[in-house]
């Protein structure tokens, strides 16, 4: 779904310990699409062309004709190997990443924003707080962090003067959280990103002081994004073939691939377009357009984006 | 022919008198109510609150108004309003605690009565206080035109959209408008 | 029949013909854009924003609707970013779709924009309303044919919150403004019920910058009227029982189909969609002189279900005008 770009890395900042940043530019220096704060992009993290793992990465930097992507990565030794290989670029490497996608943006009507950082959680509040200041929203800001180690913490200064507190203890941000939640002007949104504890503590707190959830947000990196999923088979029916569909490939992709011709639109699952009738296996719907009931039913699915619950799927097709 | 009320932008409410329960969440709540009648739905909601509450009893709109204002500079996220009185009066109440940044979640509406309606008139703006229905027929103050009153209600402006309901009548304008019976457009075609 | 053309050929070659097959219900008919469309005359869709040779009459026809009736523009206060995040989008589209007429030069915050069409030279701030002779969206509503609506996406739902609508067909901008998406469709019949409208709903807010989409709507309109509002109605209701009156060549002339080709454009920075609607009218006699356009019109109107030839406001003449289109079988 999103647009690939080749990227190379414009310079490296490892300051804080264990956090490295990395500025990512184009390699003819233009300028990148903008985004929403908040926003996140998929850093390959391997050689170009390589199966290695995605890793979403909030941007950091300005959304407004960026002329560089920055990202700051926490290194996790006991991760999948993506911390480690961003941890091991160096400048003038290439890195391929995905055009990038919001799903944590601050809410325009918001009468004042209350962000709540955790950690290395601080990378999308930073870039609800260069549009705050541009924007001249009223925001105040909370960063949890270990004593020492604490990413951004310039940035976060400069740029929220007195609005900004810094908490390096367990109990007193507690309290002070507690206390906060409870004097803000109706109107605020709440906005936070962290260690997934450390979002349940901001949430609970903040429901049990009567905040609707309308106001609340929890940054989920790439909720939207549906899975490659598992691979599987699509027999059909009319011509006995087998088409496999690999993990990554939708079913309508590799009908296509095969050189069948499917009616389609919006290959989002969305314009109901693509639905072809299943006469034996299960299928597994992603899709928003079937009702439950039919659904239930199991004789038809969106071929772009639902898959087969088992290894096999037959199409009467 | 109208569609089913609850797919449109009429609440349920402004179809008929309401008493909505107080949100057990709520940290503080207010009670707006604008007639007598209003109170008692105000002392029900502020009974089945969890949270201290306020009770303005209010004899007109514009006091309402007022007093929403005054709650919405002080109030803190938490808190949940209540607007209870005549659907004229609650329309423009729940429009101002929105335009001051409420969202649905932290407001209750209450109607006593929705025998009368605001209805914005399309052609010329005017907005007409009036006994009517949706569906119903009304003389605008502004432009005198006749408007059917339209399964659509601003949230912003808290009115019924209003359009003149004899502008396809061949000959409107040499017969006049006072010709057409009301009672033939009254339910929809 | 006149052998004259009553318009502009590129109107007809370029006329975004709305029907598929020769039946129209409500769906989610969705594409990504843009892409272009071949048709029997022409083809339509190479582009976002279309500019064509009504662009100056159109543009000045939208000052004196703004002029005469101010309520068709509207921003309510926190959609200010959406706005400049519009003009930034839609200049950056034109420039990229009319080099040789229109540019944005600059990479930000400081720009120019040069639209030779209408002899201008713009420099400005982003961000900055001192840099603009206007709001930034009444000001790149001056530069496009397209009719704007800017929807902001919280608490679940969309809303239209901001927008300059000067050719609505039957719909009024002005009382819509700050409702929700549904609530704003609410008086098209058949949408919830059938999923339609939540559908779109949903798809919409699944929308990704720099991945526009794009759907057509239609109606009839009589008179070459782009103005055909709900606050206009007593202006041109009128027209509608007074079509079953006029001759078979005056009909021809006069009764137009309309076609609205709207784009969903997720903005960058606000995360706000626009949505395009951009009006095209073509008058039936010349409609007829394209035999599938022709064929495929009169089927279409002859089975539209009432509710919907009612909502549309066709149905006091849609026999009529089957009846004209099949006089006109070759």
């Amino acid at each position: 779904m999103s647009t690939s770009l080749s990227l190379v890395v414009a310079a490296v900042d490892d300051t804080v310990p264990g956090v490295r940043s990395v500025r990512l530019v184009r390699p003819d220096g233009g300028t990148l699409p903008g985004f929403t704060p908040g926003s996140h992009v998929l850093v390959t993290c391997g050689p170009p062309g390589t199966s290695a793992v995605a890793n979403a990465y909030s941007l950091t930097g300005d959304s407004v004709a960026p002329r560089a992507y920055t990202i700051s990565v926490l290194r996790l030794d006991a991760g999948r190997g993506g911390s480690r290989w961003v941890h091991a670029l160096a400048t003038g490497d290439r890195v391929e990443v995905t055009s990038p996608r919001s799903a944590f943006p601050p809410v325009l009507a918001a009468r004042r924003h209350l962000l709540v950082a955790g950690g290395i959680g601080v990378t999308p509040i930073l870039s609800h707080l260069r549009s705050a200041v541009r924007w001249g929203r009223d925001v105040e800001v909370l960063y949890a962090h270990r004593p020492g180690a604490a990413a951004h913490l310039e940035d976060l200064r400069d740029l929220a003067g007195d609005a900004l507190t810094c908490l390096t203890d367990r109990t007193a941000l507690g309290d002070h959280l507690e206390r906060r939640l409870a004097d803000q002007p109706v109107g605020t949104h709440l906005y936070t990103c962290g260690p997934a504890g450390f979002m349940d503590t901001v949430t609970l707190a903040a429901r049990r002081l009567g905040w609707p959830d309308e106001r609340i947000h929890v940054e989920h990196f790439g909720v939207d994004d549906l899975d490659p999923g598992e691979s599987f088979e699509a027999v059909l029916r009319a011509s006995g073939r087998t088409v496999p569909v690999p993990s990554g490939t939708s079913l309508l992709d590799a009908l296509e691939g095969a050189g069948l011709s499917v009616p389609n639109l919006c290959r989002q699952g969305v314009c109901g377009e693509c639905r072809v009738r299943v006469a034996a296996g299960t299928p597994l719907h992603r899709d928003l357009v079937l009702s439950d009931a039919e659904k239930a039913a199991a004789d038809t699915l969106l071929c772009c984006v639902s898959r087969a619950a088992d290894d096999r799927l037959e199409l009467d097709l | 022919m109208n569609p089913a009320l609850e797919l449109t932008s009429v609440p349920a409410w402004a179809v008929r008198p309401s008493t909505p329960p107080c949100d057990p969440a709520a940290t503080a709540c207010t009670a707006v109510a604008v007639g007598a009648e209003a109170v008692d739905v105000a002392t029900t909601w502020l009974a089945g609150a969890v949270a201290p509450g306020r009770l303005h009893a209010l004899a007109s709109t514009d006091e309402a108004l007022a007093v929403v204002d005054a709650e919405l500079a002080e109030a803190r996220v938490g808190w949940r309003l209540l607007v209870a009185g005549p659907l004229t009066a609650v329309l423009p109440l729940r429009a101002r605690a929105l335009a001051g940044g409420l969202v649905d979640a932290e407001l209750s509406v209450a109607t006593t009565t929705t025998d009368d309606l605001l209805v914005t008139c399309a052609h010329c703006a005017a907005v007409t206080s009036a006994p009517t229905h949706v569906g119903g027929v009304v003389p605008c103050v502004g432009c005198d035109r006749r408007l059917l009153v339209h399964h659509h209600v601003s949230r912003r402006q808290g009115t019924f959209l209003g359009y003149q309901v004899d502008a396809e009548q061949w000959g409107t304008e040499q017969w006049g408008t006072g010709q057409w019976e009301t009672e033939r457009w009254e339910e929809g075609a | 029949m006149t052998t004259q053309p009553s318009v502009d050929r590129a109107l007809v070659t370029g006329f975004p013909f709305p029907f598929p097959t020769d039946r129209y219900r409500y769906t989610t008919n969705v594409e990504p854009a843009p892409r272009v469309v071949g048709t029997p005359a022409g083809q339509w869709g190479a582009s976002v924003v279309d500019v064509d040779g009504e662009y100056h009459r159109e543009l000045v026809e939208r000052a004196a609707v703004l002029e005469r009736d101010p309520s068709r523009y509207a921003v309510l206060d926190h959609m200010a970013p959406a706005c400049w995040d519009t003009m930034l989008t839609l200049m950056r589209e034109l420039a990229a779709t009319y080099p040789d007429v229109m540019s944005l030069d600059g990479d930000g915050p400081s720009y120019v924009w040069t639209n030779r069409l209408l002899d201008v030279e713009q420099p400005f701030t982003y961000a900055r309303p001192s840099t603009l002779p206007d709001e930034p969206l009444r000001y790149v509503a001056g530069q496009v044919q397209e009719d704007l609506v800017l929807l902001d996406q919280r608490d679940g739902d969309l809303w239209g919150d901001a927008g300059l609508v000067t050719f609505a067909a039957d719909w009024s901008f002005g009382f819509d403004v700050g409702m929700s998406f549904l609530e704003i469709h609410g008086p098209v019949p058949r949408l919830r019920e059938t999923g339609v409208i939540t559908r779109a709903r949903e798809f919409i807010m699944r929308l990704q910058p720099g991945a526009p989409y794009r759907r057509t709507n239609w109606t009839l309109t009589i008179g070459r009227q782009l103005d055909v509002s709900t606050e206009r109605y007593p202006e041109w209701g009128p027209d509608r029982p007074r079509i079953l009156t006029v001759d078979d060549t005056t009909f021809g002339r006069e009764v137009h189909l309309r076609t609205e080709v709207q784009h969903l454009v997720r903005l960058e920075e606000s995360g706000a969609v626009l949505f395009l609607i951009r009006t095209y009218l073509l008058p039936f006699e010349e409609l007829a002189r394209v035999e599938p356009w022709r064929a495929t019109t009169a089927a279409v109107l002859a089975d539209l279900p009432d509710d919907i030839a009612d909502y549309k406001g066709v149905a006091g003449y849609r026999d009529r005008a089957v009846t004209w289109l099949h006089a006109r079988t070759p």
